[in-house]
């Protein structure tokens, strides 16, 4: 029997360790299997809105076929849906999708009123984060790694075998090393079984993304082996083991993600963004007290497309209503921007800070993948405003030039269609987990020399 | 006796670095972390009430206008945050702080105080209370894990008991040693905090609730203390109490609140804006259209109000008719809004009673409850103001009816027609005065009664457990 068999059969007559496998796949299970239910429930939402949406339609198709449309009334009651369609990899990585709203129903107002509300949901459940893969990747299998492997050295030597063991091998580390492989190897397995079991519960295809997450799994592994090694090999006893690494663990879980928090909210001029709301409400319904004919123009001379129409008459006119409707969100255009800036400033001082936790790097990595983080929100709102130009503009083309609603306009209503052209950011998530790894590599790789040298 | 062994055991601890080193450490982050969320909770309240203030001088501001645009110009509301987010932001991060009120519609609330997403800090947001209630248990496990199976393992345990200490009394100045350091770091970091809140000189309220939750923290404390020496006493080397406590904290801190959480919002789902937005309009639609002329609800309260009358036409009432349609209307949509919603509540509820019961297991989700609630950032304590916002603009918006019905003549009722403004400033404004904490105890006395249950369980486990003295 070679020496890695008898190391496996060792580790396999381990129960604890066993049990710790054990748990951690059927955890790995239920988060992927929760996780795919919330995806369901979400597509399950979607489709009620459009049938609901459908209906309206329907409704005003029935209004058009007794000659009772309105179509500024339509325009006014008909809110269409849009939706941010959850990707495939969202199914095991939630990121922030539980943060915002990212199903919504807009009309024909000033688009900044309808897109700010805080997503629903129990907020108490959002204080503790979810229960997805990504959380029992990034954050247990660290800990997963060490139960297993952090005393390899000090129980043997605790137990007095050490010296025999020694003695009986050239090399004292590779033994170490040996002891150090097979857990994570096995915990390796589990990670590829998990990964299998979401392919085949989940949407997820087997496709280049695929091996890209295989490989960050990989690498993140190694890299707290690494961590591990280092420990292992700096040769303490074993609480001494178990704290430094739950103290790294930590560094990377919750001080470094926390001070970056606290940075980025640092750069942040909290209550700002009340003004885009308050703005927009004043000006509409300012509107109101103005001289409607005076502001129909001021609208028309900044959009000069709609030119070629009636002047406006003493009674109430959509083409007004519509178009201060629309210029209030001329009004807080910039505040808008700088939101938007200031949200894409926070993202990347986020990313910066992701250098020094692997954790961090990990989570910006899947989330990104599964386009469930800042940029996918960004630019969800920002499909929602070409969306809402849309509709603006197919409906203007029937109010300023006064043409008749025809039967087959109901089928030329733009529709939303949401898709997501940023990149799978998989090389530069590989790249800083790479360095990260590489600075614990050197460190096990300075450690074990030392080690030799006693 | 018993202070002897708790002297002897901090004069143990001193003398090694993990005291040295982690107490400073973890002193300096929860101060840091505290001057920093402090210093932004200041600015933000001051934004907050500025736009308070702007908005009501608008609201007065406003010119002669029909009281049906009075309606829909509506008002806003600006949430305050409580003066001890500080310490624990408890759902802060999570929701919006700015609320439109208007006719016909119930707003969810926009803008949470920072745009950054908080996705990233799975062990929870970094605040005072997160260090308190998650990191620090971490530190006691350092210090106290060996604290009886290190006396066995090193053979002193058989000595000490020899000597005729009992094993209760030594139990019990160890605890108190592990105690006295908890102690130390709880009062640093409420000292600062206590100067803080001098200098914004809250109210006595808060004073109470800061001091409560300084008990709090240090019941918390006892129970990881006790925990902690109950599983190194049952332990047969360091080693395995090490793991064993750290295994515990993983379970209740970390994973527990998660999963219990996860399956909860599988076991009752609730929809999303989009969804009950639907959801309402079509319950409302399903009591009456007031547009609709031939609506069988609208056409029986016209009925009802002509008989109530004594007239044949609307023409011919009294009042403006299209002012009492209006207030039926915002009568039925609140109506059916407050059921629809009270649905959804029910939902939330059913989460957060199928989570409590796992706080059985562990006692950082029960004191976590606590604290959020002392510290006022709750869910409850939002959903309270949320409710008293909601009632603010139903009597608002019905008070604009009023003036519609009975100050616009019908003959002349037109967006153009104008009542005059000296009726803005007549029409309360928005003044919410969050519930006292002798108001509050029906929604902590079931978490006190848990945090109480633990304290009982460990501290009668210690009593009775007895370890073996010599080593297996």
């Amino acid at each position: 029997m070679s020496l890695f068999s008898f190391e496996l059969k060792l580790f396999w007559a381990n129960r604890l360790n066993k049990w710790l496998l054990l748990t951690y796949l059927v955890a790995g299970v239920i988060a992927i299997a929760l996780s795919q239910a919330k995806i369901e429930r979400e597509l399950d939402h979607y489709q009620f809105s459009q049938d609901h949406y459908q209906d309206d339609i329907q409704h005003y198709r029935d209004q058009y076929d007794k000659n009772q449309l309105l179509p500024g009334y339509m325009g006014y009651y008909l809110f269409h849906p849009v939706s941010q369609t959850p990707q495939a990899w969202s199914a095991i990585f939630r990121g922030e999708r539980d943060e915002t709203a990212t199903h919504l129903r807009v009309r024909l107002l000033g688009l900044q009123s309808q897109v700010n509300a805080t997503a629903p949901g129990n907020v108490d459940a959002q204080r503790f984060g979810q229960f997805d893969l990504s959380f029992l990747w990034l954050y247990l299998m660290p800990l997963l790694i060490a139960a297993m492997s952090i005393n390899v050295l000090a129980d043997e030597k605790n137990t007095g075998r050490w010296p025999m063991l020694v003695a009986q091998v050239p090399k004292g580390a590779r033994l170490i090393f040996r002891k150090m492989t097979i857990p994570a190897l096995m915990v390796l397995i589990v990670n590829i079984v998990l990964l299998v079991v979401a392919t085949l519960i989940t949407s997820i295809s087997l496709d280049s993304n695929w091996f890209g997450v295989l490989a960050q799994i990989i690498l993140y592994q190694l890299c707290w082996w690494f961590i591990c090694g280092w420990i292992v090999f700096l040769n303490k006893e074993a609480s001494f083991n178990y704290l430094s690494f739950i103290t790294i663990w930590l560094v990377f879980t919750f001080v470094v993600p926390g001070l970056a928090y606290l940075y980025q909210i640092q750069q942040q001029d909290a209550g700002k963004d009340a003004a885009i709301v308050f703005e927009q409400r004043q000006y509409m319904n300012d509107s109101w007290d103005k001289d409607k004919k005076a502001d129909f123009a001021a609208y028309l001379a900044l959009f000069p497309q709609w030119t070629p129409t009636a002047p406006l008459g003493d009674e109430f006119d959509w083409r007004w209503y519509y178009g201060q409707q629309q210029m209030s969100d001329v009004i807080v255009a910039d505040l808008v921007s700088q939101r938007h800036l200031t949200q894409l400033a926070s993202y990347q001082q986020g990313q910066a800070f992701s250098w020094f936790s692997p954790v961090m790097s990990m989570q910006y990595g899947f989330n990104r993948l599964a386009n469930a983080d800042t940029l996918a929100k960004l630019d969800f709102n920002q499909q929602i405003e070409q969306y809402h130009q849309q509709i603006r503009h197919f409906f203007w083309s029937i109010y300023f030039p006064d043409k008749a609603f025809e039967e087959a306009d109901f089928d030329e209503i733009p529709a939303f269609n949401y898709s997501s052209n940023i990149g799978s950011g998989l090389w530069q998530s590989l790249l800083k987990l790479l360095v990260i790894t590489a600075v614990f590599a050197a460190l096990m790789w300075q450690q074990l020399r030392r080690f030799h040298e006693h | 006796m018993i202070f002897s062994i708790a002297r002897h055991e901090l004069s143990e601890l001193w003398r090694h670095k993990t005291l040295k080193i982690l107490l400073p450490l973890l002193i300096s982050l929860t101060l840091l972390v505290a001057v920093s969320h402090w210093q932004q909770q200041q600015d933000f309240i001051a934004v907050q009430q500025q736009w308070q203030q702007t908005n009501d001088e608008k609201w007065e501001a406003q010119p002669d206008r029909h009281p049906h645009r009075a309606a829909h110009y509506g008002a806003m509301v600006f949430r305050v945050i409580s003066p001890l987010s500080f310490m624990d932001a408890g759902v802060n991060p999570f929701v919006g702080n700015v609320l439109f009120l208007e006719a016909h519609r119930q707003n969810s609330s926009q803008f949470k105080q920072y745009l950054s997403s908080h996705s990233y800090m799975q062990l929870g947001y970094l605040s005072g209370a997160t260090l308190i209630l998650v990191v620090w248990p971490l530190v006691l496990i350092a210090l106290a894990y060996k604290s009886i199976s290190g006396e066995r393992q090193q053979g002193t345990l058989r000595q000490i008991i020899s000597l005729g200490v009992s094993f209760r009394q030594m139990i019990v100045g160890k605890a108190l040693a592990f105690l006295f350091i908890s102690l130390l770091f709880l009062a640093l970091v409420f000292s600062v905090a206590a100067i803080f809140l001098v200098m914004a000189a809250v109210e006595a309220d808060v004073y109470v609730r800061f001091a409560l939750l300084f008990v709090l923290y240090f019941l918390y404390c006892v129970i990881w203390v006790s925990l902690i020496l109950f599983v190194s006493t049952l332990s047969r080397a360091n080693n395995q109490s090490l793991s064993t406590s750290l295994l515990l904290w993983l379970v209740m801190v970390v994973v527990l609140p998660k999963l219990a959480y996860a399956v909860a919002e599988w076991r009752y789902p609730i929809p999303d804006n989009a969804v009950f937005d639907i959801q309402t309009a079509q319950a409302v639609a399903k009591v009456g259209d007031s547009h609709d002329p031939d609506d069988p609800y609208f056409n029986d309260f016209r009925e009802q109000t002509l008989k109530k009358y004594g007239v044949e036409r609307v023409e011919d009432l009294p009042v403006n008719w299209k002012g009492l349609l209006m207030q039926e209307g915002e009568r039925i949509t609140s109506e059916v809004f407050e059921e629809q919603y009270g649905q959804l509540l029910n939902q939330i509820a059913k989460q957060n009673a199928w989570v409590s019961r796992w706080s059985l297991f562990s006692p950082f989700l029960v004191t976590s409850r606590l604290s959020n609630l002392l510290s006022a950032t709750s869910y409850q304590q939002i959903r309270q103001y949320e409710q008293a916002a909601e009632a603010y603009r139903y009597q608002l918006i019905q008070s604009l009816n009023d003036l519609h019905i009975n100050e616009v003549d019908m003959a002349h009722d037109n967006s153009d027609h104008r009542i005059s403004k000296s009726h803005w400033a007549e029409l309360a404004e928005f003044d919410y005065q969050p519930a006292k904490l002798d108001e509050e105890w029906t929604f902590m006395s079931s978490s006190a009664a848990m945090i109480g249950l633990w304290l009982l369980s460990l501290l009668a486990a210690i009593m009775v457990i007895r370890p073996k003295v010599t080593i297996v």
